[in-house]
């Protein structure tokens, strides 16, 4: 009988198996409701709905000298506001003490010393983070390019759509980890492999449709959990404030960009280390051989890096850096604040090499897993 | 049409399931014959190209066991039939069709002749946990001859049928054996003794005998019995 590529028909019965696996299917469920969940109260938790025009009242408005005076004469001196049930001040009020600290005085502060300020906490970031003269040049340069006075927006939705976005790497921890252990495993634990593996296409043909099978449920699982989200945001909430500089949200960034495009960078770092950990969880899953082992390692693997991020030196900068980038927490709009780069021929912030590195060490493992694979021999009955 | 094993050897660390054996299979049934241990299914899997020997080699009609050729024209059911309980019986025989190389055309007519084949056509729609026993190992039948292969390899595939069945399934692989290189390993004589056109006796690793028992003179049974005393 002549040989013939079934490769699509293998990668049809693949989905089939994934989604016949009730655990997969119900861990998938229970997120993708989460994420209509995370809509709703990643904003609502941030004020009461019936107070957001008055929030929102002063959006667009450039944070210059008579802003900031009108905000002072609402405010004491430490910042809080005088009149407590006043809110169309509390946007600006914020930005300003994040630059200038919650426990200073803010007794004559005006546009020249805020934005000043700001630039000295840059400039101590920059040394708490080791930052060698070329990286400082560089991003003192983008900060020149920057437009200045930046205009305020209110940040609750702008929160609520960046922190949500950011909380689905959990899920997809949890996904990822539960959904694709048995994607080999399965063969071993229902005794197929025999039979697979003494078959024309047991062996290539099946790797690929199993990995492929495997990245299409996460990568697909990801963008429906996604999608809903932001439909349910942008319908009960709008994306008002989307359009603002991301220097509103995060007032050390250097970088010239909106809110948008720091959610598109979010979304791209998402999508790409969820590649990564689905590359990882398939390649975990064809050497262990075992679904709860293939599970507890990548879970484990996850915050275990996530865990050493927090704590390993600074100074130790290549650990620090590598740790940094294969930590899930590198999903969040903090990646902004992070000014160590990586020097590929030319400098590249962590946002940009990141998801090249993801792509690289995901096709790494899909190598290295194709090899194991092949060289796999039946030995227990 | 011959499957050829030369000087094959098989060790597990310091155990040795397959010591040094050598043997020419041609067209027709070839039953294997040992105890429980007799190192049956690690040559069979040697003979699948699943499990690589320690030494010596296999091939058949020139083609290395190892090599796509080889499993072109493999039919090959394990001792320890596996499935997947929540496909239907018509799931299982397409999936294993598009492992096979069959198109998906071809392998609907080919998976209701099968099913038909071994008694199992009303059954196609229903899920492979839903069946019994002996309706498994049926299904690992027919996804064992679903390619049409050459060379057909069963492991112990009379395991859980009933009487009935094994007269049924004889009369299958004889039929097979007419057009293919079918290796059957059992440890029970009666499912070889009249259908077997050749005989390989196991022990400990090793062929203590081989050949036609047609042959021979006197019962096959007594003399396995008493060469396991």
């Amino acid at each position: 009988m002549k040989k013939r590529n079934c490769f699509f028909t293998l990668y049809k019965y693949e989905i089939f198996k994934i989604f016949k696996n009730k655990v997969a299917f119900a861990t998938f469920l229970i997120f993708f409701v989460f994420s209509f969940i995370q809509g709703e109260f990643e904003v609502r938790g941030n004020l009461d709905p019936e107070d957001l025009p008055r929030y929102q009242a002063m959006d667009g408005r450039v944070i210059d000298d008579g802003f900031i005076s009108e905000m002072l004469a609402a405010t004491d001196e430490m910042g809080e506001p005088i009149d407590p049930d006043e809110l169309e001040y509390d946007g600006v009020r914020s930005w300003v003490r994040d630059i200038w600290g919650y426990r200073t005085a803010l007794t004559g502060i005006n546009e020249s010393t805020v934005y000043h300020k700001r630039e000295e906490s840059i400039a101590e970031t920059y040394e708490d983070l080791k930052l060698s003269e070329g990286e400082i040049a560089y991003w003192q340069e983008r900060e020149q390019k920057l437009e200045k006075p930046f205009a305020i927006y209110d940040t609750a939705i702008i929160s609520g759509v960046l922190e949500g976005t950011t909380n689905f790497i959990i899920y997809m921890i949890m996904i990822v980890g539960i959904s694709l252990a048995a994607i080999f495993a399965i063969e071993t634990q229902r005794r197929t492999d025999p039979m697979i593996r003494s078959s024309i296409n047991g062996r290539t043909e099946l790797y690929f449709a199993k990995i492929l099978a495997g990245m299409t449920y996460s990568l697909t699982g990801l963008l429906i959990i996604v999608a809903g989200f932001l439909t349910y945001v942008g319908l009960a909430w709008g994306f008002t404030g989307m359009q603002a500089a991301v220097q509103i949200y995060l007032p050390l960034a250097a970088e010239d960009m909106t809110m948008w495009q720091l959610e598109g960078i979010i979304l791209i770092m998402l999508f790409t280390f969820t590649f990564m950990l689905s590359a990882f969880a398939l390649f975990v899953s064809n050497v262990t051989r075992n679904s709860l082992a293939s599970m507890g390692i990548v879970i484990g693997a996850c915050f275990g890096i996530f865990a050493l991020s927090t704590s390993v030196p600074l100074k130790m900068r290549i650990l620090s850096q590598t740790i940094s980038i294969l930590s899930p927490s590198i999903v969040s709009s903090n990646i902004l604040y992070d000014f160590r780069l990586i020097k590929l021929g030319r400098y590249l912030t962590e946002y940009q090499a990141a998801p090249m590195i993801y792509i690289a060490l995901s096709i790494i493992l899909t190598v290295a897993g194709c090899i194991i694979y092949l060289k796999h021999e039946i030995k227990s009955n | 049409m011959e499957l050829k094993a030369s000087g094959l050897t098989k060790q597990y660390g310091s155990k040795t399931a397959v010591d040094n054996m050598s043997f020419e299979i041609g067209k027709g049934v070839t039953g294997l014959l040992g105890a429980n241990g007799a190192g049956k299914t690690t040559l069979i899997r040697m003979m699948c190209g699943i499990l690589t020997p320690t030494s010596g080699e296999i091939e058949y009609d020139g083609y290395r066991v190892e090599s796509e050729e080889y499993r072109n024209i493999l039919g090959y059911l394990p001792q320890d039939f596996g499935y997947y309980p929540e496909f239907t019986g018509m799931d299982f025989l397409k999936y294993f069709c598009a492992l096979k190389g069959i198109d998906k055309k071809a392998a609907n007519t080919r998976c209701e002749e099968l099913l038909e084949l071994v008694g199992l056509k009303d059954m196609g729609k229903v899920k492979v946990k839903k069946y019994s026993g002996g309706m498994k190992q049926r299904l690992g039948i027919a996804q064992a001859i679903i390619n049409r292969p050459e060379v057909l390899i069963l492991d112990e595939p009379t395991a859980g049928l009933d009487p009935k069945e094994r007269v049924r399934f004889r009369s299958l692989i004889e039929e097979l054996g007419k057009v293919s290189v079918v290796v059957l390993s059992t440890h029970i004589v009666s499912d070889i003794e009249h259908i077997a056109d050749r005989i390989i006796m196991m022990k400990s690793g090793h062929i203590i005998w081989q050949g036609s028992w047609k042959e021979e003179q006197g019962s096959l049974e007594e003399f396995y019995l008493k060469e396991f005393e």
